[in-house]
């Protein structure tokens, strides 16, 4: 399938972003999942779906928060309760997603995730997805 | 935190198996943070061989959710019916992206859903909402994986797979019914 047009187009990937770098999604209590066979929770493919707005997934950059000496809860405020996920750039593009830097004034390490997200991407994202903040017991 | 609604001259809480055993309707109130101006009412009778009917209802602030069953629900299933209705208190964004509020029509769906496939033995699913206003109900087992996607009444399907062998299924639940009931059973152990 590949890249979408529109994701080429208007979300190009980052050509400077590494495929080591972590990418982090806040995931809401209602995405906790146990699984058996990980003997952890992990997220539900629910939290990797693009929302309904036309705008592709939205992450976190930790290059970026590391590069200014911040930390990644300054992501999570405002959102308790709340786990981060992380999964890396590479993974993303290896499921032909494009990681595009969107920097907002609020938080530079914004950047979206663009491609077509079935549900079997979603899984595959679900499972590979490391807990950089785990969901407090 | 779940409420109850008042019927007739009692209080019935959702979770009470005794009433619900004695009078097999249940019902549930919890504040509308929404606010959602509609009213969202009966869903057609005998959609099952469970149910008879679910029916959502707004009333002012509050949103109640009464389910009429033909039998005594399993403790299993009225937790899980517990969790979906719970999923209509989200407000728009609470995933804190863009999320949409739980379509009423996706929890009746749910809810139905659970009442007709959940049988004693069968350990709970997680409810889980999705973006979009759906609902997945969700088991992650040591023996296999299964998730039941709610997109809309119309628009149900799942997808199964089993650890060791990697068998897998990923079909629309409309006429893969049995296939269903095959993976849930595999779930329990049978």
């Amino acid at each position: 399938m590949g890249i979408t047009d529109d994701c080429a187009k208007n979300f190009p990937n980052g050509t400077t972003i590494g495929e080591s770098v972590a990418l982090l999604r806040r995931i809401p209590p209602k995405h906790f999942c146990f699984d058996e066979k990980l003997k952890r929770c992990r997220p539900s493919s629910a939290a990797f779906e693009d929302d309904e707005d036309g705008d592709p997934m939205s992450v976190y950059r930790l290059d970026v928060i590391e590069a200014e000496g911040g930390h990644i809860s300054r992501v999570m405020a405002g959102h308790e309760g709340f786990a981060l996920a992380s999964l890396t750039a590479g993974q993303v593009r290896l499921k032909e997603q494009t990681v595009h830097p969107d920097p907002l004034p609020k938080e530079s390490s914004h950047t979206q995730v663009c491609g077509s997200k079935p549900k079997s991407t979603c899984r595959w994202f679900a499972k590979q997805a490391e807990w950089a903040l785990p969901p407090q017991a | 935190m779940l409420e109850t609604k008042t019927l007739g001259a009692t209080e019935y809480g959702l979770a009470e198996a005794a009433i619900l055993s004695e009078r097999w309707l249940s019902a549930a109130t919890l504040p509308d943070v929404l606010a959602r101006p509609a009213v969202i009412t009966a869903a057609a009778e005998q959609t099952s061989p469970a149910l008879q009917r679910v029916v959502i209802r707004k009333h002012g602030p509050s949103l109640s959710v009464e389910v009429y069953a033909n039998h005594p629900l399993s403790p299993t299933v009225l937790k899980s019916v517990e969790a979906v209705v719970d999923l209509l208190s989200l407000p728009p964004g609470w995933n804190s992206y863009s999320a949409r509020p739980i379509e009423h029509q996706s929890a009746k769906q749910a809810i139905q859903l659970l009442a007709e496939y959940l049988k004693p033995g069968t350990p709970p699913p997680s409810v889980v909402p999705t973006v979009r206003g759906g609902i997945q109900l969700e088991w992650h087992t040591a023996g296999a994986d299964l998730e039941i996607y709610i997109e809309s009444p119309n628009e149900v399907s799942f997808f199964a797979e089993e650890t060791g062998s990697g068998q897998s299924s990923d079909v629309p639940l409309s006429g893969h019914e049995h296939q269903l009931i095959s993976w849930l059973e595999r779930l329990s152990g049978k």
